[in-house]
């Protein structure tokens, strides 16, 4: 229970810190926002990212430093970058000294699960929008979005996946998860760069 | 704020081909003296053009021209098709001395391995077709092929006698021969030493020291699916029939069946494991994949947000998230994407892996960049056409088993051993299966000189389903997703100890403990439930032990092989729909089933004379006094009475207690290849089976030292 606790406190801690920063980005361009439909369909349909100038994150690698997670202020300075393989349309990548940001729009997002690797330098957001109405807060029609923010590291060796909440198992008062995008992160001895590669998760066959 | 409630956080010549080969070309007789060595080196292989690929496969692309080779092995020939592949085109056939494996094709020669007798074939290309330039002797089942890249020496495997070879190719001699774990098959050079898959278990072996003489044999540890293990238990891995190296050698891809994962998929759970691509660091051999986290904690935000929330709602927007499940997080993927992973090619331009799968008759594209490629995957081509009304099985493309690309990579070939196809597919569209350009190599040898009006051809034709649905994994009838080739690679056995355990109203496989204790509860959104830990059932080895009318199954329950093979669509699958199919649907299958592996080849076995120690063996066997031969008659050669009887094992942990159990006397043929032991696979030599028997089957407690050696000598003989 102690442990929950603190898990809980830190998680609200991490919320609060990331408020300022959603309420920040609110007046960035969206990236796709009524594009997330293609977001779990194939990859090799998806974005223009290899054919764009973007730096290339695996061959121009971001420094070998270690610094604090960017605020909201800061990530509006961040620089767009492209990843091994093109993302998905509906989402975006940016990169601020050491710290990438994933940023995928859905319309209902819902977590980010670390699979394995080191938990250091790894967070999770998932925001949806929300309306009042009779005095209830129900979700919005709009989109909201997902997003991981990484520390990139020479060693990493990370996996990890972001969902969306699967409305048609609903129980217990508890919505199921489907996958979004799997995301692999490694930046091995030997290599130039970062490797990061973000896959739809629903694979060709079905998933 | 009950919204709130649903959020989650964290949680691979100059020379030579004519290329107009006869078709029939020059048969190499099977007595034909070995001709010279190869050219005497009257050439440097090192001037040569390199091979399109360093490792062999069952197709390969040639390596001056635009043609493909095929190891046809249940054809026993290896086949020529001129590219670029049209539906009519020409197939050159050269009949080999037994079952082609695997083809590799240098610039001057093309090396074949044939598995019984076990033979490196050393062929050149003459005028008329393949000639034999010398054949090298070795042991038996010779399967995979790799060659170094002064292309002087070839390493292969020999699967059942579980032994990796070198061969000096100009001398045509075997340089040295080791010792190696079970069922060893895809062998890859990288840098100065080999790596070996093997059918059984997750390990792979790494040979050392090639040049010396001497070589060093370790094995080396590549936990399979390591993102969907248990948190308790280890998995392990079946049918690594391939590998394949990273341009540069640093990465060693093993596309393989895991065993014992997790899947995160509501109530369709990976009852059968799942497939998987390890990936292993050749710098340090070490994984590249890290274990999965499995943290198990659940972090409610519904009430402590609150107040947040109410802010954030000011901008319309709401953080929802809450992290982990209760077994910790596993990835919301297809946990089968492929099935029964057959063989493997890098796509250089892509940085891609193409992975036959055999049992759902597909190509899959798969990201090399990935920890595990196999959870990315970057498309699916499906191959397999011509599906049958009732029984879906392909009679075209069915069971992919070899893949080469194009010199341009924008084609895959891919041979299909189940319909004897060649299929050429475009990797970069999406071809419908009935739109892509097929070629069949042959009739299905089944059929070869039976009539179509002799009394055999319906039993025959029967087999030749039989063959089709044997590794077929799509037809719902016979089992949950996996075919009968996914336990039982070439009619023998994945060595994996299964659990049998009762889940609502039936009973089924599970491929692991850790899958067990997953299901065990009814939590969450999970509606099925297992009870217990489930009953060992070791998958028993089929080829060459199905003659026996009956009963089969390891307490005798089922009468005949028919009712076996239909109370295996049962056990073989989470759902319970097979309760609704009928016995004729059933049958019909099964007996094709059962008709195929009455025809299927059984493992090598060499005629000689026993030695002095196996004689002996023979006569302690034999003998009243340890009373062997009261339950492994001597009166059939599956030395058998087929009667169950008390083991009394003592209980494995992970399983049920099942002291009390009577089990059917297992045949003893070619048990010296089929570790590990009893239904539990509880011992892993037969040496210390016999060690340890302290006279609960037989009596062996009375031998010396040197007679259980003498018996154990005798029983790697049956």
């Amino acid at each position: 229970m102690r442990h929950r606790n603190i898990i809980a406190a830190v998680v609200v801690a991490a919320i609060a810190a990331v408020a300022s920063q959603a309420i920040a980005d609110k007046n960035e361009p969206s990236v796709t926002a009524n594009a997330t439909a293609n977001a779990s369909t194939n990859p090799a349909a998806s974005a223009s990212a290899s054919a764009s100038p973007l730096r290339k994150l695996d061959v121009a690698p971001p420094p070998d430093s270690e610094s604090d997670v960017p605020t909201a202020a800061e990530w509006k300075k961040a620089e767009a970058v492209a990843l091994a393989r093109p993302l998905p349309k509906a989402c975006k990548a940016v990169l601020l000294r050491e710290w990438l940001r994933i940023r995928c729009h859905d319309p209902a997002p819902s977590a980010g699960m670390l699979l394995s690797g080191s938990r250091k330098g790894v967070f999770f957001y998932a925001w949806r929008p929300v309306s009042k109405a009779h005095g209830f807060t129900h979700f919005a029609a709009e989109d909201g979005f997902v997003e991981a923010v990484v520390q990139l590291r020479k060693g990493d060796r990370r996996l990890f996946q972001l969902t969306r909440s699967d409305v048609d198992s609903y129980e217990g008062g508890l919505f199921g998860q489907k996958g979004l995008l799997l995301v692999s992160e490694t930046w091995l001895a030997g290599d130039d760069g970062p490797v990061v590669t973000v896959t739809p998760s629903g694979s060709p066959a079905g998933g | 704020m009950r919204w709130l409630s649903s959020a989650l956080l964290f949680t691979t010549a100059t020379l030579v081909w004519g290329c107009n080969g006869s078709g029939k070309g020059d048969k190499p007789s099977a007595s034909a003296a070995p001709s010279s060595p190869t050219a005497s080196a009257s050439y440097d292989a090192t001037q040569l053009p390199p091979p399109t690929q360093w490792h062999g496969g069952s197709i390969v692309h040639a390596a001056t021209e635009e043609m493909l080779w095929v190891a046809d092995e249940d054809r026993g020939k290896v086949s020529q098709l001129r590219l670029p592949l049209s539906s009519d085109a020409t197939v050159t056939d050269t009949d080999m001395p037994g079952a082609p494996a695997q083809v590799l094709a240098l610039a001057d020669r093309l090396l074949v391995t044939v598995r019984d007798p076990g033979l490196l074939m050393i062929m050149g290309y003459g005028k008329d077709g393949l000639v034999e330039k010398a054949r090298v002797p070795l042991p038996a089942d010779a399967w995979g092929l790799a060659v170094t890249r002064d292309q002087k020496t070839a390493y292969v495997t020999s699967a059942w006698t579980h032994k990796v070879s070198a061969v000096d190719l100009d001398a045509a001699k075997v340089k040295w021969t080791v010792d190696v774990a079970r069922e060893p098959r895809a062998v890859i050079a990288v840098s100065d030493r080999l790596y070996v898959t093997h059918l059984v278990g997750s390990e792979l072996t790494r040979i050392d020291a090639l040049d010396s003489g001497k070589p060093t044999v370790k094995r080396v540890s590549l936990p399979a699916a390591p993102s969907r293990a248990p948190r308790r238990d280890a998995t392990t891995a079946s049918l690594a029939y391939s590998a394949v190296s990273s341009p540069d050698g640093s990465r060693l891809f093993v596309p393989r069946h895991a065993l014992g994962v997790l899947g995160n998929h509501g109530d369709e759970p990976t009852w059968l494991g799942a497939s998987s691509v390890d990936v292993l660091l050749t710098a340090d051999d070490s994984p590249l994949s890290p274990k999965r986290l499995g943290s198990k904690y659940v972090v409610t935000l519904a009430d402590t947000m609150k107040s947040i929330a109410d802010e954030i709602n000011a901008m319309m927007y709401v953080p929802i998230m809450l992290v982990d499940g209760p077994d910790g997080p596993l990835p919301h993927v297809d946990a089968v994407p492929m099935v029964q992973p057959r063989a493997v090619a890098y796509r250089r331009s892509n940085k891609s892996l193409l992975v036959v799968s055999e049992g759902d008759d597909a190509l899959v594209e798969l990201d090399a960049l990935s920890l595990e490629p196999a959870l990315t995957v970057i498309r699916r081509h499906e191959v397999g056409r011509d599906y049958g009304k009732f029984v879906k099985a392909a009679d075209r493309n069915g069971a992919p088993s070899g893949v080469a690309l194009a010199a341009d990579e924008s084609i895959a070939y891919v041979y299909c051993r189940s319909t004897f196809d060649v299929v050429a597919v475009p990797l970069d569209g999406e071809t419908k299966a009935d739109e892509l350009v097929s070629v069949r190599l042959g009739q299905d040898p089944l059929l070869h000189e039976v009539a179509k009006d002799d009394p055999k051809r319906q039993y025959r034709e029967a087999a030749v389903l039989g063959r089709k649905l044997f590794y077929n994994a799509r037809d719902h009838k016979i089992s949950g997703g996996m075919g009968c080739a996914g336990c039982h690679p070439d009619g023998r056995d994945d060595g994996h100890v299964w659990h049998e355990v009762d889940k609502d109203d039936t009973v089924i496989f599970v491929s692991g403990h850790g899958s067990v204790t997953h299901h065990a509860e009814p939590t969450g959104r999970r509606r099925t439930h297992i009870k217990g830990e489930g009953k060992a059932r070791h998958t028993p080895m089929l080829a060459g032990r199905v003659e026996p009318k009956g009963p089969y199954g390891w307490l005798g329950e089922s009468k005949t092989l028919v009712d076996r093979i239909i109370d295996g669509f049962a056990l073989h699958r989470w759902g319970s729909e097979w309760d609704s199919y009928g016995r004729p649907p059933l049958e019909h299958r099964a007996g094709a089933i059962a008709a195929f592996l009455k025809k299927m080849p059984t493992p090598p076995k060499l005629a000689r004379e026993l030695t002095s120690d196996e004689k002996r063996g023979k006569q302690i066997f034999m003998s009243k006094d340890s009373g062997c031969t009261s339950c492994h008659s001597a009166e059939t050669d599956e030395y058998t009475d087929r009667v169950p009887m008390l083991v009394k094992l003592p209980p494995r942990r992970g399983f049920v207690d099942e002291t009390a159990a009577k089990f059917k006397t297992p045949s003893l043929r070619y048990v010296a290849a089929t570790p590990p032991y009893f239904h539990d696979g509880s011992v892993q030599t037969l040496e210390q089976l016999i060690a340890s028997n302290d006279n609960r089957m037989g009596k062996t407690n009375q031998l010396s030292a040197a007679d259980k050696q003498a018996l154990v000598a005798f029983l790697r003989t049956l």
